[in-house]
C-alpha cells in the first residue's frame, strides 16, 4: 500500500480576478462625479477680510422673504427700489421678471459686475428659491455676492 | 411871659428906689405922681392885653375849659396884683410924705396945683385896677379861697370910706355876688334874682352907652342862661351904632354869647365879627376847638353837644387845625360821623389827621373829601377836588405798593383822580393807573388809557406805547398784528435817544422784544432786518447786541460772522451768552464742512476754539461732547502740527469710552485725514455712514450727515495709492445713481471730485 498524500487547499484565482475585473468595469461605467464647490463664485468671509477689504461702493441689497405662494424679493434697502413676488406656480416667469428688473437696476445704477451684491434671506425661505435667485445673479455675471448673516430681512 | 413881666419888674425896682430908698428930705414931684399913675395904667392894660384870650375863653362857657388856662390866669393875675400892690404902696408912701410935709409952700406945691387930689384919685384908681385883677384871680383859684377873695373884694368895693361908685364897680360887684353864691348854693336863686333886678334897672335906665353898659347887658342875658337870636342881634346892632363898634372884646363876647345861649345854633354875629376883625378868626377857631376837645372828653354825650354847633363853627375850627390836624384825629373822626359836618374841609382835615397812622382810613376820607368838594365846593377849603384826589391817589398807590391786595382800591382811587383832573391829570399817575388796570385785568380801559397817554406825547409816551405792545402780545395776535408790533418796536428804538436815561429801559426792552420776535423762528428776511436795525442803534450793552447779531447771522447761515460776534462778548456770568455760544458751537460742528472754502475759515476755526474753551469753563455738563468738538475743530488746522497732535491726543484719550459714539468717530476720521491716514479714515467714514443708516434716519437720500460720510469716505479712498481714478469715478457714479435724491452741497462736492478724477483718468490714460 501507498502512504496517504497531503491535499493542499488552493484558491482558484483566475475566476476571482475575472469577477473583480467585471466589478471594476461596472463601477467605472456607472460612476458620476459632483462638481467641486470652488467653481461657485461665492465670497465667503475670511477671518481678516474686514481689515483687508475696503468697500466704498455700498452693496446692492437683495432681501428674500418667504410668502405663502413662494417668496418676495426686495431689491435695495434704503431706499427700496423694487419688490418682486416669486410665485411657486409660475416661478420661471417670476424669475425672468426678477432678472430683467435687476439688470435694469444695475444698469441704472451704473454698477459693474464686480460691484458688491448682498443677499439677506429669511430662515424660512426654501433653498430652491434661494438657489434659483442666486443662479440668476451668477448668470448676470455678478461675481461679488455675499450673504448678510448679521440680520434677518 | 417873661417879656410881659419885664417892664413891671423894672417898675418895681424903680418904685423901690424912690419909695424906700428915697431921701426923706426930697419931696415928690408932679412927675413922680404922674409916673406912678401911668405905671398903674400900663400894668392893667398889659394884663388885659395879655389875658385877652384867656378871659374870653372863660367868658365862652363861664369856666376854664382846661387846667392850662386856669394856671395861666392864676399866674398872670397873681403877679399883676402883686405889682399893682407895690404901685399902690408907692402911691401911699408919696401921700404919706406929702402929708408929713409941713413946709410953707405945701399949698403951692400940692394944693393949688391939684396934685394932692390927683394923687388921691390915682391911688383910688390903682386900687380899682387891683380889684379887677383880683376878680380874675378869684375866677382861677379854688373854691374856698375864691369865696374869701370875692368877699374881700366886695368889701373893698363897698368900703365905707372910699367906695367905688362907678358903673364898672357896680357890675363887678354883681359879678362877685354871683361868684360868692354859685348855682349849687342855697342863696343862688335869690341872689340871682336880686342881681337881675339891679341889672334890668341899670340897662333900661342907662342912657350912656359906655362899654360897661354892654358888658352889663351881656351879663344880664347870661344870668338867664339863654337868649333869643333877636335879642343878641339887637344888642349887636346897638353896639355897631355906638362908639364901641370896633371894640374887639365886646364884639367877640356877643358872638360867643350867640354861640352858647341861642337854642337854635346860630353864628350870624360871629361871621360878621370875623369879617370885620379877620385877625381874630384864629382865636375864635381855637376857642371852638378847645371847647370841642373839652366836650369830647365825654364821648357819650359828645354827639348831643355837637348838635348845638353850626357848620360855620366847625369849619372855623377845621381851618385852624388844617396844617396839623394829627393831634385831633379822634375828634375829627367823631365830628365827621355826623352827616351835617361831612363837609369837604372837615373830611380833608380828618384825612390828613389819619395819614401818618392809618392809611386806609385816611384814604377813605380823602376820597370823600374830593368827591364832596367836587359836588359842593367848600369856601373854607382852598384846595381843588383834583388836588385832594391826587393826595388820595398817592396814598392808595403806596398802599398797593406795600400790599398788592389793594390793587383794585388803588385803581379806583387813581381813576377818581384822573376823572376829576381831566386833561390836567398828572401823567405819572395816569400811567400808574394804566398799569393798575392791567394788573386788575381791566384790559379795555387800560388799552384806552395807554392810547391816550401815548397820543399825549408826554414824559410817559414810550412807557405807554411799550405797555400797549406787551398787552397786545398777551392776547396772541395774528401775523399782521405782529408785523405792526414789530414796526412799532423799531420806531420806539429809533425814536428814543441813547442819552435819554428816563426811557433807557424802555429802549432796551423794545430792542430786545423786537429781536426776540424777529428771531423766534429762523427766517432770513427777519434776520436781515435785525442786523440792519442793530447797525443803526447805539448806546446799548455790547453783550446784548452781540448776542442778537449772532442769532441773526446764524439764521442767515453766516456762521463765521455769528462765531465772531459771540466770541467778542464772552461772559460766563451771562447764561444767554453761554447758551448762544453752545448753539453756535453745535451748529458749526454740524455744518463746518460747508465753510471750508470761506476766506476767513482759519479765523472761524480760531473763534470756534475760543468758544469751546469758554463753554468748557462756563459749565461742567457735557464736557466730553465739547472735548470731541474741540478736537474736531483743531483737526481742521492742518498747518498747525501741534493742534493736530493735540486733537489726536484728545481723541485717543477718549477712545475707551467713546469708540462707538458717532461724534467721536467723525472727529477720529478727521484726525486721521489730517494725519494722512486715508485708509483708516475711509473705513471710519464708512462706519459713520452705516451708523446713520442704522439710526434709521427718515430720508437718507437727503441726509446731510450720510452724504457727508459718503463723500469723505470716497475722498479718503481716492487718496489711497492703490485706488485708480476710474475706480473713484465709477464709485461716485454708482453712489449718485443709486440714490433718488442727493444733498445739494455734497452733490456739488462729489461733482467736483469726479471732475478732478476725470482729468486724472485722462492723464492716466495718456500716460499709458
Amino acid at each position: 500500500m501507498r502512504s496517504p498524500r497531503r491535499s493542499s487547499i488552493t484558491l482558484r484565482m483566475t475566476a476571482m480576478i475575472d469577477v473583480i475585473f467585471l466589478l471594476l468595469i461596472f463601477f467605472v461605467l456607472t460612476a458620476r462625479f459632483r462638481r467641486p464647490e470652488q467653481f461657485l463664485p461665492i465670497q465667503l468671509p475670511s477671518m481678516q477680510s474686514q481689515l483687508q477689504r475696503l468697500d466704498v461702493i455700498d452693496p446692492l441689497r437683495i432681501s428674500i422673504q418667504p410668502t405663502i405662494t413662494g417668496c418676495k424679493v426686495q431689491i435695495g434697502n434704503n431706499p427700496v427700489i423694487e419688490n418682486i413676488d416669486i410665485e411657486r406656480e409660475v416661478i420661471d416667469a417670476c424669475l425672468a421678471d426678477f432678472a430683467i428688473k435687476l439688470s435694469s437696476i444695475i444698469k441704472e445704477h451704473k454698477r459693474s459686475v464686480s460691484d458688491p451684491i448682498e443677499i439677506s434671506c429669511h430662515d424660512d425661505i426654501q433653498w430652491d428659491h434661494l438657489v434659483k435667485i442666486y443662479n440668476i445673479l451668477y448668470a448676470l455675471g455678478l461675481n461679488d455676492i455675499t450673504f448678510d448673516l448679521s440680520r434677518q430681512p | 411871659m417873661t417879656r410881659t413881666l419885664f417892664i413891671p419888674f423894672l417898675a418895681v425896682l424903680f418904685i423901690y428906689s424912690i419909695g424906700t430908698g428915697a431921701d426923706p428930705n426930697s419931696l415928690p414931684s408932679a412927675q413922680d405922681i404922674q409916673a406912678k399913675a401911668e405905671l398903674a395904667r400900663q400894668i392893667i392894660n398889659d394884663f388885659l392885653n395879655n389875658t385877652f384870650e384867656l378871659r374870653l375863653r372863660y367868658e365862652y362857657q363861664d369856666k376854664f375849659l382846661n387846667g392850662k388856662d386856669r394856671d395861666n390866669m392864676t399866674i398872670h393875675a397873681q403877679q399883676t396884683s402883686m405889682i399893682l400892690s407895690q404901685v399902690l404902696q408907692g402911691q401911699n408912701d408919696i401921700r404919706q410924705t406929702i402929708e408929713n410935709y409941713e413946709g410953707n409952700d405945701w399949698d403951692e406945691r400940692y394944693g393949688v396945683t391939684g396934685l394932692w387930689r390927683k394923687l388921691f384919685a390915682d391911688s383910688q384908681l390903682t386900687s380899682w385896677y387891683k380889684c379887677r385883677i383880683d376878680y380874675y384871680l378869684a375866677l382861677a383859684i379854688d373854691r374856698q379861697d375864691q369865696k374869701k377873695l370875692a368877699e374881700s373884694l366886695v368889701d373893698r368895693i363897698n368900703d365905707k370910706e372910699n367906695p367905688f361908685n362907678h358903673n364898672g364897680a357896680k357890675l363887678l360887684n354883681y359879678k362877685l355876688m354871683m361868684l360868692i353864691n354859685p348855682e349849687d348854693t342855697e342863696n343862688y336863686y335869690s341872689v340871682r334874682s336880686a342881681v337881675k333886678t339891679l341889672l334890668d334897672k341899670y340897662v333900661s335906665s342907662e342912657f350912656k352907652l359906655d362899654d360897661v353898659y354892654f358888658h352889663a347887658a351881656i351879663f344880664k342875658l347870661k344870668l338867664n342862661k339863654q337868649a333869643t337870636a333877636d335879642q343878641l342881634l339887637k344888642l349887636y346892632n346897638l353896639l355897631k351904632s355906638s362908639e364901641f363898634a370896633d371894640n374887639t372884646e365886646l364884639n367877640l363876647k356877643l358872638a360867643l354869647a350867640e354861640m352858647t345861649m341861642v337854642r337854635k345854633p346860630s353864628c350870624r354875629i360871629l361871621k360878621e365879627v370875623i369879617e370885620n376883625h379877620p385877625d381874630r378868626q384864629s382865636f375864635a377857631a381855637n376857642l371852638i376847638l378847645t371847647e370841642l376837645e373839652y366836650l369830647y372828653e365825654n364821648p357819650d354825650t359828645f354827639k348831643s353837644h355837637l348838635e348845638g354847633k353850626t357848620v360855620y363853627e366847625l369849619a372855623l375850627a377845621g381851618q385852624y387845625i388844617i396844617d396839623n390836624p394829627v393831634p385831633y384825629k379822634n375828634l375829627l373822626n367823631a365830628v365827621c360821623s355826623q352827616e351835617i359836618f361831612q363837609t369837604p374841609l372837615l373830611l380833608f382835615a380828618a384825612a390828613k389827621a389819619y395819614q401818618p397812622t392809618n392809611s386806609k382810613k385816611s384814604l377813605e376820607y380823602y376820597i370823600r373829601s374830593a368827591t364832596a368838594q367836587h359836588s359842593r365846593p367848600d369856601p373854607f377849603l382852598n384846595r381843588k377836588p383834583d388836588e385832594i384826589a391826587k393826595t388820595a391817589a398817592l396814598i392808595a398807590y403806596q398802599m398797593y405798593y406795600n400790599d398788592s391786595n389793594y390793587a383794585l382800591l388803588a385803581a379806583k382811587t387813581l381813576g377818581l383822580y384822573t376823572q376829576l383832573a381831566g386833561d390836567n391829570a398828572d401823567e405819572k399817575i395816569q400811567y400808574a393807573l394804566a398799569r393798575l388796570l392791567i394788573t386788575t385785568q381791566q384790559d379795555v380801559e387800560a388799552r384806552n388809557l395807554l392810547q391816550k397817554i401815548s397820543e399825549k406825547k408826554g414824559k410817559y409816551e414810550f412807557h405807554a406805547k411799550m405797555d400797549r405792545i406787551l398787552q397786545a402780545l398777551k392776547s396772541k395776535p395774528d401775523k399782521e398784528s405782529i408785523k405792526i408790533i414789530k414796526k412799532e418796536l423799531e420806531a420806539i428804538t429809533l425814536e428814543i435817544s441813547p442819552q435819554d436815561t428816563f426811557n433807557s429801559k424802555i429802549r432796551l426792552g423794545a430792542i430786545k422784544l423786537y429781536c426776540q420776535l424777529q428771531l423766534e423762528i429762523p427766517d432770513q428776511l427777519n434776520a436781515q432786518d435785525v442786523i440792519k436795525l442793530l447797525g443803526k442803534v447805539t448806546g446799548f450793552d455790547q453783550e446784548i447786541i452781540g448776542r442778537y447779531r449772532s442769532i441773526a447771522y446764524r439764521h442767515l447761515n453766516q456762521l463765521t460772522q455769528a462765531a465772531a460776534e459771540i466770541a467778542g462778548i464772552l461772559n460766563r456770568a451771562n447764561p444767554d451768552i453761554v447758551a448762544e455760544a453752545e448753539t453756535v458751537i453745535l451748529e458749526a460742528s454740524e455744518k463746518i464742512d460747508t465753510f471750508q472754502d470761506d476766506k476767513s475759515f482759519s479765523m472761524f476755526i480760531s473763534d470756534l476754539n475760543k468758544l469751546v474753551e469758554f463753554r468748557m469753563k462756563a459749565s461742567d455738563s457735557d464736557t466730553d461732547q465739547y472735548k470731541i468738538i474741540q478736537a474736531e475743530f483743531l483737526s481742521f488746522d492742518k498747518q498747525n502740527k501741534q493742534n493736530i497732535r493735540l486733537s489726536s491726543n484728545i481723541i485717543r484719550s477718549m477712545e475707551a469710552g467713546f469708540s462707538g459714539n458717532i461724534d467721536w468717530l467723525r472727529c477720529h476720521a478727521r484726525v486721521l485725514m489730517a494725519q494722512d491716514q486715508y485708509d483708516m479714515a475711509a473705513r471710519t467714514w464708512g462706519r459713520i455712514a452705516n451708523s446713520v443708516v442704522s439710526d434709521k434716519e427718515s430720508d437718507l437720500s437727503s441726509s446731510y450727515r450720510w452724504w457727508r460720510a459718503k463723500y469723505y469716505q470716497l475722498y479718503c479712498w481716492a487718496q489711497i495709492e492703490t485706488t485708480t481714478a476710474r475706480q473713484v469715478m465709477h464709485a461716485i457714479d454708482v453712489l449718485v445713481s443709486s440714490m433718488p435724491d442727493t444733498h445739494p452741497y455734497w452733490n456739488s462736492k462729489l461733482d467736483n471730485l469726479q471732475k478732478k478724477y476725470q482729468l486724472l483718468s485722462i492723464t492716466d490714460f495718456t500716460d499709458q
